[in-house]
Formats: structure tokens, sequence, C-alpha cells
């Protein structure tokens, strides 16, 4: 699938209104840097200094003037109305609509949660295309930004402070994105990633994400749900069928299934499960992942089993 | 003292001057020109220091997924560029320049406060020293110049070994030199509104000083805004006193308001001496008076007034309310109206001129371009919905350093060349001013340009590094080689500036053929400035001298008007 990462390839109509506003505002500066260049470099060119040419002792004109505010005047007053119209255009009132998805940012991860379904995820996204949907979001702790770069605008998540979005996605696709108000340490590995998908293929997503976790099948994953029990995983992350207390950490339940580990900043496959259980710190520095002192047959354990969780 | 041998005692370098041998006649002083020398020297020291940890960080950002800097460093890095530049190193350096020409361009004796001049300047090199001590302590602040709340909290704010002292540090540090500058700004406006003999009048002021008056106004309403918020977070910090803290009914954006309440009038802070220094520039270089007076100083006026209307498009991306998003993009998009004045009254000084293009005019030429380029980027931030978009991005820290440096260091610059024949009695190499300009021109333009284009790519500032997303490596491995060139712009004006103190040329009084009052006296000036002030019939006394001279052919001052101070 593409990964569409760019504020010029809009994926929603809201971006799209927004490229075309950054167009004409663009648009409108380009002429006036080319007017404001070309007279500079005329000025420099046709009156640089030779013998023989005294320079003119001139030093006002009103109506120059009148002109040289009038006419920016003009432009602004244009720019604005540009803006007031897309403005509407993006964000109409919300008059207290349930959101479809709400996401609530972390020292360094995305809790998400699906209000209509009760579904509750983490770091990726998932949306169905063509639907008005109203996210919302919202901090655990210090202030972070949303940002989608193909989907248009970003948004300060500010604790005690909730903000809302309307998207309407166009494209199918996977969209990159990351947390864009400086954060902390692991400011730069908070990563979003956005699985645009026909309205069918995101209702079984959902379906599938609202099952508990997969029950161990093997001794080795019997092990590991011991591992996670007992090295005190249990008291931040929650699997959905085995314990659901732990709130401060990622949702596990599907953690299988998804792409990436540690929002973004591992693709997910054993060998970096492993690496991260290991030294989470090393992996991602700043993490508000302890150091359990895994062995390493309980790491294999614990591994074997979340790997599993699809 | 007789007036006439003046120029035959005066002295040929500023190394040569008896006052000045003693290190005790420095740290004691109450003289405007040391004192705006110390300003102009130290900010010199911490512009090194804030080049230096630019290029660290264009270094770090060389290539994806580099981990040459942990982000720990990183992040102390870039909040210390920024907090340096803009407290430590460009606004003390334009208060400097204020400092030392604000009375030798009124024809005054010295500043109205002598003492606490020099306490300014004192205050301000103790809370730069401070700032700079929390690097030994091993956590300087790592949350950004902005130090958004609640990063700085105590629960936050701390590593693994201590509990973010670098946050105090910078508390106390910003309160010493806020202090100092709000001093300033006040021996500034009561020496302009007092000092100036009596045929200065308003409509005859150098345009350098309205703007630095003007400047100083915004001082003392802005710096206080700063204050108050530091006290408050410091008040958070150790009194438990919960103003930023969500949970117990604060509101971190309560921080955000202060802080742009205070941010946005200082990037104008940042701007209007420079265009006070282009303002006395461009005249001077095109031989023609400057266009249009009565409307720059209305357009500087207006801007000051202005920039206490704009501090929440900072803020568009907060989901504030929509009334308040139109007000604010509205007074935002307003204020380019005078900036507009000022460019395109640059402009008319220049046509019809004679222009030589000396390092200084060459300084101001690609100011107005690169200003102007600014200046746009930021009428695409007042469009509110665009503002959603590439706010927190490279697009941003593209735009501002449009500003500030292609804008502000551009005409400091421009009033190195122009002025440091008059402070030390020496010109600069113009020939290696020359080379800089253009290493700067290019090296800058290089740097930043293309950092729009990978705002616009997706990238959001304040990483220490970036995943290998399209066109990110190449754009950055660009930003970064420019930056280098950048660098070595800067090396050499730093180069040209101790040199030329010893080989420079020695220079005249009046080098450039200026025609405001500091060029009626010796280079360097005598310690009480003036000897006798020419009459003041306009605002180029020393051109109607002239012209005076030419029809009279007298080489005496006329006595009529002239003052003994």
């Amino acid at each position: 699938m593409d990964k569409f990462t760019s504020v010029l390839t809009p994926a929603t109509k809201e971006a799209s209104y927004i490229l075309s506003s950054f167009y004409i505002v663009l648009g409108v500066s380009v002429i006036i840097f080319v007017i404001v260049a070309g007279l500079v470099v005329y000025a420099t060119i046709r009156f640089r200094r030779r013998s023989g040419r005294e320079a003119k002792q001139f030093s006002e004109n009103f109506w120059l003037e009148v002109l040289w505010i009038s006419i920016p005047l003009l432009i602004v007053a244009g720019l604005f109305m540009v803006a007031v119209r897309t403005m509407s255009l993006v964000n109409p009132p919300t008059l207290g609509d349930t959101p479809d998805l709400t996401v609530v940012a972390h020292q360094w991860w995305w809790e998400l949660h699906y209000p209509r379904s009760g579904v509750t995820a983490a770091n990726e996204i998932h949306l169905p295309v063509g639907k008005h949907l109203l996210l919302k979001f919202e901090s655990a702790d210090v202030i972070h930004g949303f940002w989608v770069p193909a989907f248009g605008q970003k948004i300060d998540v500010i604790p005690g402070h909730p903000n809302t979005m309307w998207l309407t996605i166009t494209r199918p696709g996977r969209y990159l994105g990351t947390c864009s108000s400086f954060c902390g340490l692991g400011h730069a590995d908070m990563r979003i990633q956005v699985f645009a998908e026909s309205p069918e293929e995101f209702k079984a997503w959902l379906a599938h994400e609202r099952q508990p976790a997969l029950p161990p099948r093997t001794v080795e994953e019997k092990k590991g749900v011991q591992v996670f029990r007992e090295k005190n995983c249990i008291n931040c992350h929650s699997i959905a069928g085995l314990a659901t207390k732990g709130r401060e950490a990622p949702d596990l339940t599907h953690v299988g299934s998804r792409t990436t580990l540690a929002a973004g900043t591992l693709p997910n496959t054993s060998e970096n499960l492993a690496k991260w259980l290991r030294n989470p710190q090393a992996v991602k520095k700043g993490t508000r992942m302890p150091d359990t002192g895994l062995t390493a047959d309980q790491i294999k354990y614990l591994t074997t089993y979340l790997e599993g969780l699809k | 003292m007789s007036n006439e041998n003046s120029t035959s005692e005066k002295a040929g370098s500023i190394l040569e001057v008896r006052e000045y041998k003693s290190l005790l006649s420095w740290l004691s002083s109450v003289d405007h020109k040391q004192i705006g020398i110390m300003y102009i020297t130290t900010s010199l020291l911490f512009l090194l220091v804030g080049v230096a940890l630019a290029m660290v960080m264009r270094t770090q950002l060389i290539k994806p997924n580099h981990h040459w800097l942990s982000p720990e460093t990183y992040n102390q890095v870039f909040t210390m560029h920024g907090t340096t530049m803009v407290f430590l190193a460009v606004m003390p350096m334009l208060t400097g320049f204020m400092v030392y020409f604000t009375p030798l361009m009124i024809g005054a004796r010295d500043v109205s406060f002598p003492r606490m001049n020099a306490l300014a300047y004192w205050l301000y090199l103790m809370g730069g020293i401070l700032i700079y001590f929390s690097f030994l302590t091993g956590d300087t602040l790592h949350a950004g110049w902005s130090a958004y709340a609640p990063l700085t909290s105590v629960n936050y704010s701390m590593n693994k070994y201590l509990v973010g002292t670098g946050v105090d540090y910078w508390i106390i540090g910003l309160l010493l030199t806020g202090a100092g500058t709000i001093m300033t700004a006040i021996n500034i406006l009561v020496t302009v509104v007092d000092l100036r003999p009596p045929d200065m009048k308003l409509t005859r002021i150098p345009l350098f000083v309205w703007m630095s008056s003007i400047n100083a106004v915004l001082m003392v309403l802005a710096l206080p805004a700063l204050n108050a918020a530091l006290v408050m977070l410091f008040m958070d910090r150790h009194l438990n006193a919960l103003f930023f803290n969500t949970s117990a009914g604060g509101n971190p954006l309560l921080w955000e308001h202060s802080f742009w309440f205070f941010g946005h009038p200082e990037v104008y802070i940042l701007i209007l001496p420079g265009f006070g220094i282009i303002s006395e520039v461009i005249p001077v270089f095109s031989r023609k008076p400057i266009f249009g007076y009565a409307f720059m100083t209305a357009a500087t006026v207006a801007i000051g007034f202005l920039s206490f209307g704009v501090w929440a498009h900072h803020m568009f991306a907060t989901g504030m309310n929509f009334t308040v998003y139109y007000v604010f993009a509205l007074s935002t998009v307003l204020i380019a109206v005078p900036t507009g004045i000022k460019i395109f009254n640059w402009i008319a000084t220049m046509w019809g001129g004679s222009i030589s293009f000396d390092t200084a005019m060459l300084f101001c030429i690609a100011f107005i371009i690169q200003f102007t380029i600014g200046g746009l980027s930021g009428v695409v931030f007042a469009t509110v919905p665009v503002d959603w978009e590439l706010t927190h991005s490279y697009f941003v820290v593209a735009h501002f350093h449009y500003t500030l440096l292609g804008g502000t260091i551009f005409t400091v610059m421009a009033g190195f060349y122009y002025w440091y024949p008059k402070i030390t009695g020496r010109m600069l190499f113009e020939g290696l001013g020359k080379i800089q300009f253009w290493l700067m021109v290019i090296g800058f333009n290089g740097t930043f340009f293309i950092l729009h284009f990978a705002g616009l790519a997706g990238m959001p500032r304040r990483v220490y590094t970036y995943p290998d997303l399209p066109h990110l490596a190449t754009i950055n491995l660009i930003s970064s080689c420019f930056a280098y060139v950048l660098g070595l712009g800067f090396l050499l004006f730093f180069i040209n500036l101790v040199i030329s103190l010893f080989k420079g040329k020695p220079a005249n009084d009046n080098p450039w053929g200026g025609w405001t009052l500091e060029w009626a006296t010796s280079s360097p000036p005598p310690a009480h400035n003036f000897d006798r002030i020419p009459p003041i019939r306009s605002i180029r006394p020393l051109w109607d001298l002239e012209q005076s001279q030419k029809q009279s052919g007298a080489a005496a001052l006329p006595s009529h008007g002239g003052e003994n101070v």
C-alpha cells in the first residue's frame, strides 16, 4: 500500500480545501515577491553609482504612499475571506456529536477508542473511507500534536482541553503521521499510522478488534502468559480476556496484528519485540516502559505469546 | 577644552583611547559607549555559541535515522539555540546598538540614567551566564525556547539524574536579563524624550532612534508578561502553585497565552531596531534622504500597536473559538500593511539614487528581498487553515529564520559594516566583507529555502531524527551542506571583526558621508561625545551643513544655532 506523507498529496476533502487556499496564498505571495524583488533588482542596476549623475533629492509622494497602503489592504482583506471560508468548510461545528474516534495522547504513544463500537487499540488507526468522521483528542500528560500531513490540519492535544477535528478520507491507503508538538524525550519516536479502508474492511477490522485475546495454546504461550502476569506487565498493559486493569500503556489484545512496535519505532517482528523487551531504553530513549529484567527464556515465551495475539 | 583642536586630539583607534585601557574602566563604566560595546561584544560571543549549536543541529539532521546525538542532547541543543539567539544574542546586540547610538544620534552626552544602564548590562551578562551554567549540571532546559507547560513542571522535566534544575536556571536567568532589558528600554525612552537638543524636533529624529524608541515601548510592555509567566512557573515548581496543572484546575494554555503575549511583540523587538539600521544605511549609500519619513514612523507605530494584538496566531492549532481565530487572523494580516509600507519606502529611497555597493548596502539589499519572503510566508500562516496544516512543521522553521536570520541578522551585519568605523576608528575589511556577504546569502538561502519543502513533505520541527520518508533525506542533506557555508560566512565575520581592530584601515570621522549626528564627532567619539553640535534643521543635519558650506564657501561650523555641550 502507498505511504502518503506529504501535505501536497491530500487524502481528505478537508486537506484539499486547505491545499487550495494554500495555493491561493502562495500564488498571491509569488506575484508580490516578483514585484518587490523586480523593483529591488531594477533599482540596484538602474541607479548604481555612475560618474556624472547625481542622486535626486526627492523624499515624499503622498499618493504613492496611499497606493501602497490601499492595495495591500485589499489583498489582505481578500486573503482573510479565503481563510474564513476555508475554516468553516474544514471544521463545521460539532453540535455535541459522538466522536467516531477518540485519541488519547500519552508520552509517547497514542491510545485509541472507538466509542461507537467500544474498541480500544493503540498507535495504528483504522478509519473508513468516504465518511464524515469526527475525531476527538485528549492528552493524558503534556501537550502533544496530532498530524497526518495528507489529512490536512493538525491539532494540538492539550491536557484538560479536548479538541476535535473533522475528516472525510477520499482515498484508501496507509498514511503516516507524527506527533507535531514537542512533548519530551520520545517526541521524534511518537509516530502515527492510519489505515484508510473501505467501510466493509473497516467493519471487519472493528469486529476482529472487538474479540477478546486468543487464549494461549502451546506450552510456550502459556509460559508467556505467566511471565506477563508475574513480571508486572499486567500493571500497565491490558489484554482483553486476560487482564484489563492496566491503562498506562498500550492495549495488547491484538498486538500481534499490528505492523509496528513502540509507536512506529520498529517493524513488528519477533526479533524486534525481543529486542524491545530486552532493553526498552535502547530502542526508544525515554520510554516509560521499565526494564523488567527478563531472562532470555522469559523473553522468548513472552514474545511467542504476544506475537500470537493476532 | 577648546573646540578647535578636538580633531587633532582624537585617537586613531579605540585601542589607543587612554580611558579604555584599564580593565577597571570597563568594569566600572557608566559610559553609554563602553556599555554599548560590552553589550555588543557579549552578544557576539553568545551569537558564536548559538551558531555553533546550529551547526551541531544541522549535522545531526544531515541524514535520516542518525543517532550521533541522543534525543536528550539534541533537545537541549535546540532549546539553547533558540534561547541563546533570542535572549542572549540578537536582542542584546540590538540593545547594544541602541545604547551606543541613541545618544550620539540625538546629540546627547549620554543616556538619562547611566548607572542604570550599567546595571542593565551586568544583569544581562549574569543572566546569560546563569542560563549557560545549567550545562554544567548536565541538565539544561530541554523543552524548547517557548518552554510549554506542563513539560516544564516538576513531573515532566526530570531526567534520570535531576529534577529539571535546568528549568530553574532558565527561569532565573531570563528574569535577570528581562529586568535588564526593561531598564534599558526605560533609559532609551527617557533619553529620547528628555535629552534632545532644543532644535531636534520630533520630526527630525533619525529613523533608527524612532524605531529604537518604539522598540523600547514594546520592551517595557511585553517583557513584564514574560516575567509574570516565569514567576508563575517558578511558583508552580517550588511552591506547588498549580497555575498550569490541569488535574488541579490549572491550565497549560495560560502559559501559552502569557508567553506569546510577550513572544509576539518580542519578534518585533527583534526586528524594529534592524529596520532602523536599514533606514539609516540605505539613504547614505543611495545618497538620498529616506523616502516617506512620516509614513515610515507611522508604520512603525502601527506595527508596535498591532504587535500586541496578534499573539494568539501562535496558537491557531490549540482549538480555540472561531471568533478568536477571526480576530487574530485579521490583526495578523493587517500587520503586513505597515511592513509593506516600509519595504516600498526603502525601495523608493533607492529609486533615483546613486547607489554604491559597499558591504553594508549589500546586506540591506539582500535583507529587503529575504525579509519579503519571510513576510509573505507569515501571511501564509495568517491564513488560519493553512496554519493548521503547516504550523509546528519545518515550514515554520524556514519562515522565522527568513525574518530573524535573513532579516534581523542581515540588518545587524549592515549595522556592523556601517558603524564599526565609528565605534573603533578602524574600517572593516571590505573585500573580506563581500566574501562574507556572498557566503551568507548563498548559505542562508540554501539552508532555509529548501526547509519550506521539508515542512510540506511532513517533517515536524524539534525532532532529533526523522524516518527515511520520501524527499526528507535529500532536503536535509542539501540544507545541512549549505548550513556549513553559512557557518563559514559567520566565521569570516568574526575574523574580520578581530583583525580589523588591529589591521583595519584607519577611519576618518565620516567615512561613508553619513548625515546624522554620530558622524559629526570623531571616530571613536570622545568620552563627552560632542565638542559642538551642528544646527539641526532636518533629519540630515550634516547634509544641511554641507549645503550651507557649499553656498558660503566657509569651512567652519556656523556659529548660529550650534550648541556647546
